[in-house]
């Protein structure tokens, strides 16, 4: 006997609803798998170079790796470390430096060069008597700055004809380029395993691509000194981010503000309109040294000074004003503050 | 006999199709978009010694690091430390922490706590 028209479609329609349903069994068994296809991050955490880092990135084995080299890269370039190529240097001695070291140094070089020696790696003499972490710090008195600001504008690192390097006067501290040269360290490791990945030591952030989407970089509202505070976040999917704040090593002392950014030339913490300088390089170092030695120009020769190196940067100053290269316009999400583009 | 034309899909199917489709989408990104942490993870040196998950009302955590007392306080929304011998106190200052993947840090004590999984941020600078 045929089957009645109503029939035939209530078994169409059946047919359809059972095909959905197994259209929804597999979409929810896929979709999962399909956004699972980006390679999962793990995260590391330890503690180096006298501040935290955390390393995101693809297996665990690249992480401890990478918590390896920190500390290797720390007993290459702290002063504070007996026998690293720097202390020795400080203690007279002619040492072989590495050519990332030697590459470094050109760099700072360059940078003293352009800020008239206001920015320098050789003042050593002037950061030692600034006890920032002391129970109760002061400030050095003046003639002890006098005298070793004039020893660090007469320092000089050469190299000799064997190829040894050697300082004549002043100290090497790296402080200013010490996290942001290290991320250079570990980008390299990644890079040449051809693994993406995040590397953060300190505030030195260096992204070392992603396979999905851009990394977001939260910068800190130097205006406030609660953790989770953010001026803004930016989007990176490669390169390397610093960041210089006064407000990020200081002590007040009889009602004066004394912070860590100081002025070779004086010895002094640098006293301008500016509150911090974040800058986004091609290099670790690079953008460690140019945020110390924009922050220390100010905010006009500073911004001239990141666009001669090629680097953008977001500049904000103590009126709660924002700079920020023209090129992040579309990079930088910003809550709270107008942001001036230039 | 007289064609009545049955129709393999009328319009209340491409319904049902759509609201399977919205509720696959829905459910997914119900289970990745979890916002609110679950647990905080206490490190001493770089190592997890504790994987603590938030509680329903405050509750104070104290720890002992080279002989030294820092303490912590856990919230059904995050956690923050509470004292630190440490010189400068910014632990304490740095206040809580809410979202995923946020972290404080006592450096001179290299004592950190660390709200578990995977925020928005990436990164912080400065």
């Amino acid at each position: 006997m045929n089957k009645k028209p109503w029939q035939e479609g209530k078994k169409r329609r059946f047919c359809v609803v059972s095909r959905l349903l197994s259209l929804f069994a597999l979409l929810s068994l896929l979709l999962p798998s399909l956004f699972s296809c980006a390679p999962a991050y793990t995260q590391i955490n330890s503690y180096g170079m006298g501040t935290f880092a955390v390393f995101t990135v693809e297996d665990d084995e690249d992480a401890s790796a990478l918590v390896s080299l920190l500390a290797e890269t720390e007993n290459e370039i702290s002063f504070r470390v007996a026998h690293s190529p720097i202390a020795k240097l400080n203690g007279g001695e002619e040492v072989f430096l590495s050519e990332d070291l030697q590459g470094l140094f050109a760099l700072a070089a360059s940078l003293q060069e352009q800020t008239n020696g206001r920015f320098s790696v050789l003042a050593q003499k002037e950061t030692v008597l600034w006890q920032f972490d002391a129970e109760n710090p002061a400030p050095p008195s003046l003639a002890a700055l006098e005298d070793a600001a004039l020893e660090t504008q007469g320092a000089l690192l050469t190299q000799r004809e064997n190829g040894a390097f050697s300082l004549v006067g002043g100290g090497i501290d790296l402080g200013s380029a010490g996290k942001g040269y290290a991320t250079d360290v570990l980008a390299s490791y990644l890079k040449e395993k051809g693994k993406t990945g995040l590397i953060a030591v300190g505030g030195s952030i260096a992204c070392v691509g992603k396979k999905t989407g851009d990394w977001k970089i939260g910068v800190r509202n130097p205006f406030s000194q609660e953790r989770e505070s953010l001026l803004g976040v930016l989007s990176l999917r490669e390169g390397f981010v610093s960041t210089s704040g006064s407000y990020e090593k200081r002590f007040f002392y009889e009602g004066k503000e004394y912070h860590h950014i100081l002025d070779a030339k004086t010895g002094l913490p640098v006293e301008n309109e500016l509150i911090s300088v974040t800058v986004i390089a091609t290099s670790g170092a690079l953008a460690d040294m140019l945020s110390t030695a924009a922050f220390i120009l100010g905010l006009q020769d500073g911004f001239a000074l990141c666009q001669a190196y090629g680097a953008e940067a977001i500049f904000v100053c103590r009126s709660g004003s924002v700079y920020a290269s023209s090129s992040l316009s579309s990079r930088l999400e910003v809550e709270n503050f107008e942001v001036i583009y230039r | 006999m007289k064609d009545t034309n049955i129709r393999l899909f009328r319009k209340w199917d491409a319904l049902v199709l759509l609201l399977l489709l919205l509720s696959a989408l829905i459910i997914f990104a119900l289970q990745e978009s979890e916002e609110k942490p679950t647990s905080l993870l206490v490190l001493i040196d770089g190592e997890v010694v504790e994987d603590i998950p938030l509680p329903k009302e405050p509750l104070l955590k104290a720890y002992l690091v080279d002989g030294k007392e820092i303490t912590v306080c856990l919230y059904p929304d995050g956690a923050e430390i509470l004292s630190s011998p440490c010189p400068h106190q910014t632990c304490i200052k740095s206040g809580k922490i809410t979202r995923k993947g946020s972290s404080i840090h006592c450096l001179p004590l290299r004592f950190g706590v660390l709200l578990d999984g995977k925020g928005e941020i990436d990164g912080v600078t400065g």
